[in-house]
C-alpha cells in the first residue's frame, strides 16, 4: 500500500503547470506568513516566555521560512506568472531576512529591539497576506500588474 | 478504599496517557486552520477507542493472554502476519515520532537543537524500558501527562467567544478558504491520532502484565469510560487554544513551540512550565508505550516469552526487539527528518492500518471458546460493526487524500 502511495505520488502533476505553481506559491506564502505571525506573537509576549523557548520558536520559524522559500524558488513559474513569481520571491526573501534579524535579536537577548521588530513583522505579514489574496484570485486577474 | 484508589489512578493515567505527539500536533494544526469544525472527529475517535480498548482489555482479563497471541491462534499465521506487519509498521513510525517529540520538547526547555538531543533521549527511553517497572512506566508518565490540563485552564483564561467556538464545533464544514479535501484529510489524520493502534496493544498487554482477571473488568471499564473521554477533552482544548490564538492571524501550526504559545500568552511562565512538563511526560510516556508495543507485538506473534513481569534474561528476545526498535528509530531520526513530519505521516498511516488492527480483536471478542460468557453483547457488536465500516472508509480514503491534498497543503 505504501509502495502504491509512493508510485501514485510520482504521478502527481509536475511543474511548470499553472495551477501547480499557484498551489506551490500559496503553500510557501502560507508557511512563511505563519512563521512571521508566530515570531511576531512570541516577541509581543516575550516576557511570558523562557529564553530558550523564545529562541527555539525564532530559530524554527526562520528554518521553516527558509525551507518554504527555497522550495518555491526551485519551481520554474509558467510564462504568464513570471511577474507574479518575482513579486512573491521578493516578498518571501524580505520576510526570511526579517526573521533572521529577529532570531539574531533573540539570541542576543536584545529586548530593546523587539518592539520595532514586531512592527516590521506585522507589516511583512500584511504584505504577504495581500499577495496571497491576489494569487488566490488568479487566474481571473492574471493580466493585472 | 484500595479499589477506589486503583480506579482513580487508572482514570488519571488514561487521561494523561491519551495525548501523545500525534494528538498534540494534529489537534493544534486542526484548531489553527479549521477551528472546532472537526471536534466531532475527536468525539468519534474517543468512542471508537473506548469500544475497542474495552474489548481488548476484556480479552486480556478473561483469557489472560494478549492480542497478538490470540490473533495468530484464532485467525491463523497469514492473517496474524498481515495484522503484525500493518500494526508494527505504524507503531514503529509512531515510536520514531515520539522519540523525536521528546527531543523537541527538551529543545524548548534548554534551547539545544533536537538533533543533538535525540540520541540521549533514545538511550534514556531504552534504559527505562529495560530497567523500570511496568507500573512506573504506566503510572508516572500518565500522571505527569495530566499537566496538559493546563490547556483547559489556558482556554478559560484566553476568554474566547464561546458562541463562536460553539458555532465552529457544529458547523461540520471547512471554514473559508479551506477546501473540502483538505478538511477531509485532517479528519482522517485526527481519527488516526485518536485511534492509534499501539494504544490498544499497550492496554491489553498491560492487562496481562498486571495479571488482570475477570474481577478486574469493572475497574478496567471505569478507566476506559472515564479516562479516554477526559483525554478527548484535553485534545479539544488544545485545538480550541490554537484556534483562538492563531486563527485570527491566518497562521498554521507546524512546530511544538507554536503549540505551547497560547498557554504562555494566557498563563505566563508558570503555565508554560506546566505545559512543557506535560509535553515531556506525554511524549516520553508514549515513547515507552510504543517501544513496548513493538516488543509485545513481535514476541506475542512468535510465541516468545515477553513482558516486564518476567526477568530480563527470561525474555531476552523481547528485550532485543526493544533495543533494535530503538536503534532503528534513532537511525531514522539521524537522517535529519523533521519529527513533526514523521508525526503527520504516522497518524495518516495509522488510519490506513486501523481495520487490520481492530478486526481481529472483534473476532476474538466474539469467540465463546476464549471469552465464555464475556463475549460481546448485541449492542456492542452493532457499535463495533459501525466502527468497522468507518475504519474501512477512513483507511481507503487516507492515501488518496494524502496525495490529492499534498499532505494537507
Amino acid at each position: 500500500m505504501v509502495l502504491v502511495a509512493i508510485i501514485l505520488s510520482a504521478c502527481a502533476p509536475g511543474t511548470p503547470d499553472e495551477d501547480s505553481w499557484r498551489v506551490d506559491a500559496l503553500r510557501s506564502i502560507g508557511d512563511v506568513s505563519s512563521s512571521v505571525s508566530s515570531v511576531q506573537l512570541a516577541l509581543q509576549h516575550h516576557d511570558r516566555l523562557f529564553g530558550p523557548y523564545l529562541q527555539t520558536v525564532a530559530v524554527q520559524a526562520e528554518d521553516a521560512a527558509g525551507t518554504a522559500s527555497t522550495k518555491l524558488s526551485a519551481v520554474q513559474p509558467p510564462e504568464p506568472y513570471q511577474g507574479r513569481s518575482d513579486t512573491v520571491t521578493s516578498a518571501l526573501d524580505d520576510a526570511e531576512s526579517l526573521l533572521t534579524d529577529a532570531r539574531i535579536a533573540v539570541v542576543r537577548r536584545d529586548s530593546a529591539a523587539y518592539a520595532d521588530l514586531v512592527r516590521r513583522l506585522k507589516r511583512t505579514g500584511d504584505r504577504l497576506s495581500r499577495i496571497e489574496d491576489r494569487i488566490r484570485a488568479l487566474p481571473d486577474d492574471r493580466s493585472r500588474p | 478504599m484500595k479499589k477506589l484508589l486503583n480506579v482513580a489512578l487508572g482514570v488519571l493515567t488514561a487521561i494523561g496517557g491519551f495525548v501523545d505527539i500525534g494528538d498534540l500536533v494534529t489537534n493544534a494544526q486542526v484548531g489553527a486552520r479549521f477551528g472546532l469544525s472537526l471536534a466531532w472527529v475527536t468525539l468519534l475517535g474517543v468512542v471508537g477507542i473506548i469500544v475497542f480498548a474495552e474489548m481488548s482489555g476484556r480479552i486480556a482479563a478473561v483469557s489472560g493472554r494478549a492480542t497478538f497471541d490470540l490473533v495468530r491462534e484464532r485467525l491463523g499465521p497469514a492473517m496474524g502476519m498481515a495484522n503484525l506487519l500493518g500494526s508494527m509498521g505504524v507503531t514503529l513510525l509512531t515510536y520514531v515520532a515520539e522519540i523525536g517529540g521528546v527531543a523537541l520538547a527538551f529543545q524548548l526547555i534548554c534551547g539545544v537543537d533536537y538533533l543533538l538531543l535525540f540520541p540521549f533521549v533514545g538511550a534514556l527511553v531504552w534504559l527505562v524500558l529495560w530497567r523500570a517497572k511496568f507500573s512506573v512506566i504506566e503510572n508516572l508518565f500518565g500522571l505527569l501527562g495530566l499537566a496538559l490540563i493546563v490547556f483547559v485552564v489556558a482556554l478559560l483564561k484566553l476568554g474566547p467567544d464561546w458562541s463562536q467556538l460553539g458555532h465552529s464545533a457544529v458547523s461540520f464544514q471547512p471554514p473559508k478558504p479551506e477546501a473540502w479535501s483538505t478538511w477531509a484529510y485532517y479528519a482522517v489524520a485526527l481519527f488516526g491520532a485518536a485511534m492509534t493502534p499501539y494504544e490498544v496493544f499497550f492496554f491489553s498487554s498491560g492487562g496481562v502484565e498486571e495479571k488482570w482477571g475477570v474481577k478486574d473488568i469493572g475497574v478496567m471499564r471505569t478507566n476506559v469510560l472515564l479516562g479516554f473521554p477526559l483525554g478527548g477533552v484535553l485534545s479539544v482544548a488544545i485545538a480550541a487554544c490554537t484556534y483562538v490564538v492563531f486563527n485570527p492571524l491566518s497562521a498554521s501550526v507546524d512546530t511544538l513551540g507554536q503549540v505551547g504559545l497560547p498557554v504562555a500568552i494566557a498563563l505566563g511562565k508558570i503555565g508554560l512550565a506546566i505545559a512543557l512538563l506535560g509535553f515531556v511526560a506525554a511524549t516520553f510516556g508514549a515513547a515507552c508505550e510504543t517501544g513496548l508495543s513493538t516488543g509485545y507485538s513481535i514476541a506475542q506473534y512468535f510465541g516468545w516469552q515477553w513482558g516486564k513481569f518476567v526477568r530480563t534474561d527470561v525474555a531476552a528476545r523481547f528485550h532485543l526487539v526493544l533495543l533494535l526498535s530503538t536503534v532503528i528509530a534513532l537511525g531514522v531520526l539521524a537522517t535529519g527528518i523533521d519529527p513533526v513530519q514523521v508525526t503527520e505521516a504516522s497518524v495518516v498511516f495509522s488510519a490506513l492500518a486501523l481495520p487490520l488492527t481492530y478486526f481481529p480483536i472483534l473476532v476474538v471478542a466474539n469467540d465463546r471458546d476464549y471469552m465464555g460468557e464475556h463475549v460481546n453483547g448485541r449492542v456492542l457488536n452493532v457499535l463495533a460493526m459501525f466502527f468497522m465500516v468507518v475504519l474501512t472508509v477512513v483507511a481507503l480514503a487516507a492515501i488518496p487524500l494524502m496525495i490529492w491534498t499534498r499532505m494537507g497543503a
